[in-house]
């Protein structure tokens, strides 16, 4: 690269590459009476950078107290969405459960059960079956078939 | 000392309150070393169409530790260490996802101009669909900025014939240890040349206005 010729972009990249390497191997001390013989004021760029570095760590606690709080409205509504289509209480949700499968016996092989006797369904895996079985569209049926 | 090697990955995922104590815990002339730092790679990203500054750099080097896509070993790497990596990480992937998505193209495919003189930009050439066209226009200014910085460099260490001669070596793409030999220098030598180079673009650069040195 010679005087008074304009470098590519390539040659450009170069040069800013070795310069990193040298910023990044030099000695902090020297680096910063460079920038401060260059007018920088040193207390400025340490707390316009600390500032910049504390946002980061802000943004990814509000994103993370936005997510915890997407989790909560999720399971929220799903709870309440149980409660709406599947009854209030575990014992509701059991009878409504077999109640389904009584009026579409076919359904049963639809359902990955583990347990081959239905009578040794836990809670959660009645809770589950019946987000399957909505999933399936098997509870509106029943409930359009019974309106 | 100088090293032609990138640093070797760190294996451990830093707590929130880790990191928030480190940033703490920094010193002034650590904070004007990463300042450089980052001053240097919003440069560099500045090529293929990022304007992105120096703090937004800093930022996001800290939300990848957070976000665990980077790791930190401290007992290896210092707090700075770890963020002077994430950022030549992104400065590197910003390059070849700008590359990928034909927003710039290597050197040695764009074309010098047409028939009428009139050069073509690589935002000519393929713009960016994700940038509206004040923004390509934005990115495009600083892509030239910043090799007149390069090119302004160049021209203010003319009179230091080692320099022109490391720079020359730079820009054609040799390692310092190519240079060293070439030049038949020890590697402190080398790094003194190195050293009066980056004091002189440090010396130089921010008494040039542009969207990315400030």
């Amino acid at each position: 690269m010679s005087v008074n010729k304009r470098p590519t972009r390539e040659e450009a990249e170069r040069v800013l590459d070795h310069l990193a390497d040298s910023i990044e191997t030099g000695n902090a001390a020297e680096i910063a009476a460079d920038l401060k013989d260059s007018g920088h004021d040193l207390n400025d760029v340490a707390s316009q950078l600390k500032a910049a570095a504390l946002a980061g760590v802000k943004g990814f606690r509000q994103q993370r107290l936005h997510r915890a709080r997407q989790r909560y409205q999720e399971s929220s509504s799903r709870i309440e969405r149980r409660t709406r289509h599947f009854g209030d209480s575990s014992e509701e949700r059991r009878l409504r459960f077999f109640s389904v499968l009584e009026a579409r016996p076919e359904l049963k092989s639809a359902l990955t059960m583990q347990h081959r006797d239905l009578n040794e369904l836990t809670d959660t895996d009645i809770d589950s079956a019946l987000e399957e079985l909505e999933v399936l569209g098997a509870l509106e049926d029943l409930d359009d078939g019974h309106s | 000392m100088l090293t032609d090697k990138p640093r070797s990955k760190s294996e451990k995922v830093a707590t929130v309150d880790e990191i928030s104590e480190s940033i703490e815990k920094l010193l002034p002339e650590e904070w004007a070393q990463l300042y450089a730092y980052a001053k240097n790679r919003a440069r560099m990203m500045a090529l293929y169409g990022s304007a992105l500054d120096a703090k937004d750099l800093v930022q996001s080097a800290i939300t990848t530790l957070l976000e665990e896509r980077r790791t930190w070993n401290p007992k290896k790497v210092t707090f700075l260490g770890v963020l002077l990596g994430a950022m030549k990480s992104m400065a590197s992937n910003h390059k070849e996802k700008s590359l990928v998505s034909g927003y710039s193209v290597p050197e040695s495919q764009l074309v010098s101009g047409d028939a009428d003189g009139q050069s073509e930009t690589p935002v000519d050439l393929h713009p960016d669909s994700r940038l509206n066209p004040e923004q390509q226009m934005v990115a495009a200014e600083n892509e030239n900025d910043i090799v007149g910085l390069v090119s302004e460099l160049c021209d203010f260490v003319q009179d230091d014939v080692e320099a022109c001669l490391v720079m020359d070596g730079w820009s054609e793409g040799l390692s310092g240890t190519e240079i060293i030999q070439t030049l038949e220098i020890d590697r402190k030598a080398y790094e003194t040349i190195a050293k009066r180079i980056r004091r002189k673009s440090t010396a130089r650069w921010p008494k040039v206005s542009n969207h990315v040195s400030e």
